[in-house]
């Protein structure tokens, strides 16, 4: 309106050869800027009287869980505009988001808005926005705290860690360095050899002895710790919150704790269909941890539920084969030969599928590591090669498998068919457990581990009588 | 007239201050237009006194220099003083009605004088309406955009 005015003014003044229209034009022009100035000082006044808070009910919640968030405004003084404040919510927190608006003279008002995440993750609610109107002008300032809601995924119930269906009780994760050293811990007492340092002998031990002693420590290590995560489709079996992804995704979490407790270093690689998804490489921060936790509660499996992977053969067992059947010349063996006759191309099969790509990209480093690996057992001859590759050069190996059996929908259905599975399964992890420098543990519900073996326990009993 | 008219709105106006100031302005203006060009004094007020009174303040006092231009365009300077005063007295009814400060309406005051030396100093060296009216709307839209960068810093939202 006031452009308009001072434009058609300055046309007239030009049209006309008049400059008493300019007056006009200055009148108006000085007007609005002095109003401009005034709301300058208005907004200077909002933001320095306002205070506002976004408090969340509580700071961690579960996927589909809902939690309140609460907006208040307060003012030292009346407000001296119309204030629009409304809080930044991030996508993905399933809620529309409100609009406090306080007139000219209020000086306080709040609001609550229920917050229910679809997905896991770290949501910020980052600081308000304001927005000051008067006739004229309007801005709009961010102002108050942030808040931080920590969406965790369902976590399953019963989750069970263990082998052969028993539970282990050790925290999974923790490692010794399997060398006496000069660490914090105490670890034993040994007699004292030349050239061993003076500052190691234990005086007390000594005297009470009669014969120098010195103590050793227990040494401190900081291997480096690789977590594995495989977010194949296979992964995705399960019920909703049961999924095996869920369970793993637990037990890689509770590893991420423990190292952190032992202030080792920690990455992460994710493997889908194509390769690594995502890789951090293992460093010691407290940002690092809390990125691995994000990421972890963030993954979710990609690609085809079933996966065409029949029960392959090793490469020892492929050149055995091959060797036997060498001068095989009956229609058996020249029809089998061709099967096993190049072992090159069953290593070159493994090559290319992604988690042993993923391992052989990341196991030649020259420390030595710890790789965590959380996978199924729905692709056998990719894992025993991926887990012998990830065993090289001295570094030890935790594998954590879910059992396919257990997230059939038949599961409980058919208990002895999948007992049956079960047992072919348990060789599978038996077989991986027995590799140097690796354990295997199976990873899944506790109650339907039990209700298997119960079964398994009933069909032997019954074969006795 | 009815009640309403009388009761409410028209005295309402009148109460304030700068509503009092502003009809101190119409009557000078109105008293000068009468008296150099009745007609056009009288058919300028009967659609600018609406327009200020519904709210279209700038818009009244826009149409009010018009009024006062156009009569004192070909007067000697003494007659476009005298006409001037109304507008003058209205452009600071403004003012005190959106509320200024002091140092706001005396920023805005200074900013109108430091205007109108641009326009006198254009006039001067070039001889054109044209060139002080693009003068006057470049130093104005300049001044403008000062003030918003003061804002932003002010305000923190610019580095």
């Amino acid at each position: 309106m006031l452009a308009a005015l001072v434009s058609a003014l300055v046309g007239l003044a030009i049209l006309a050869a008049t400059p008493v229209y300019l007056v006009g034009v200055v009148a108006l022009v000085a007007v609005g800027i002095g109003k401009q100035y005034r709301f300058v000082q208005t907004a200077r006044t909002v933001q320095a009287t306002t205070t506002i808070t976004q408090s969340l009910g509580r700071p961690r919640i579960s996927v589909g869980d809902d939690v309140e968030l609460e907006l208040s405004v307060e003012l030292s003084e009346p407000a001296p505009a119309t204030l629009a404040i409304s809080p930044d919510l991030p996508v993905g927190l399933g809620a529309t988001t409100p609009t406090i608006t306080i007139d000219p003279g209020d000086t306080e008002a709040s609001e609550r808005v229920s917050l229910s995440p679809h997905v896991a993750g770290a949501f910020t609610v980052k600081k308000a926005a304001v927005t000051i109107t008067t006739d004229s002008f309007a801005e709009t300032l961010r102002m108050g705290n942030t808040s931080e809601l920590i969406a965790e995924p369902r976590s399953p119930r019963q989750l069970h860690v263990g082998a052969g269906g028993d539970e282990i009780a050790a925290a999974y994760g923790d490692h010794s360095a399997e060398r006496g050293g000069s660490g914090l811990d105490p670890a034993e007492l040994r007699k004292y050899v030349p050239g061993d340092p003076a500052a190691r002998i234990d005086w007390k031990a000594t005297a009470r002895l009669g014969e120098t002693y010195v103590r050793e420590f227990e040494a401190q290590t900081d291997r480096a710790t690789v977590l594995v995560s495989d977010c194949r489709g296979p992964l995705a079996a399960g019920e909703s919150g049961h999924r095996k992804i869920d369970y793993l995704r637990d037990v890689l979490l509770a590893v991420t704790a423990v190292s952190e407790r032992l202030d080792d270093p920690l990455g992460l690689l994710t493997v889908d269909e194509s390769g690594i998804a995502q890789r951090v490489d293992p460093t010691r921060s407290n940002t690092q941890y809390n990125t691995i936790r994000t990421h972890l509660r963030e993954i979710e499996p990609t690609g085809l539920l079933g996966r065409d992977d029949p029960e392959t053969q090793t490469v020892a067992q492929t050149t055995r084969a091959a060797s036997l059947l060498r001068g095989d010349d009956t229609a058996f063996g020249q029809t089998l030969r061709p099967y096993v006759a190049s072992v090159r191309s069953h290593v070159e099969r493994v090559r290319s599928e992604p988690l042993f790509d993923a391992i052989n990209r990341t196991s030649d480093s020259e420390e030595q590591r710890l790789f965590v690996i959380a996978t199924d057992d729905s692709n056998r001859a990719e894992l025993r090669e991926a887990v012998k590759l990830a065993a090289r050069r001295g570094n030890q190996v935790l594998v954590f498998l879910t059992p396919s059996p257990l997230f059939e929908t038949y599961a409980l259905a058919d208990l002895e068919g999948t007992y049956e599975s079960y047992l072919s399964f348990e060789q599978f992890r038996k077989e991986l457990d027995r590799a140097p420098r690796t354990r295997a543990f199976e990873v899944g519900p506790g109650d339907r581990i039990e209700n298997v073996l119960a079964a398994g326990r009933r069909r032997r009993r019954v074969a006795r009588e | 007239m009815s009640n309403a008219v009388v009761d409410g709105r028209f005295l309402r106006v009148l109460r304030t201050p700068a509503t009092l100031l502003a009809l101190v302005g119409w009557l000078v203006t109105g008293a000068a237009l009468v008296l150099f060009d009745p007609v056009f004094g009288i058919v300028t007020l009967l659609v600018a006194l609406p327009l200020w009174i519904g709210g279209l303040r700038s818009g009244a006092f826009a149409l009010t220099q018009v009024g006062v231009a156009t009569i004192a365009a070909s007067g000697p300077p003494v007659t476009i003083a005298i006409l001037e005063a109304g507008p003058i007295v209205l452009a600071i009814a403004l003012l005190a009605e959106a509320d200024l400060t002091l140092r706001a309406s005396v920023i805005a005051l200074a900013i109108g004088g430091g205007l109108l030396g641009v326009v006198i100093a254009a006039l001067a060296v070039w001889a054109s309406v044209t060139a002080a009216g693009i003068a006057l709307v470049i130093t104005a839209a300049l001044t403008s955009y000062l003030v918003h960068r003061y804002e932003l810093l002010t305000l923190g939202l610019v580095a």
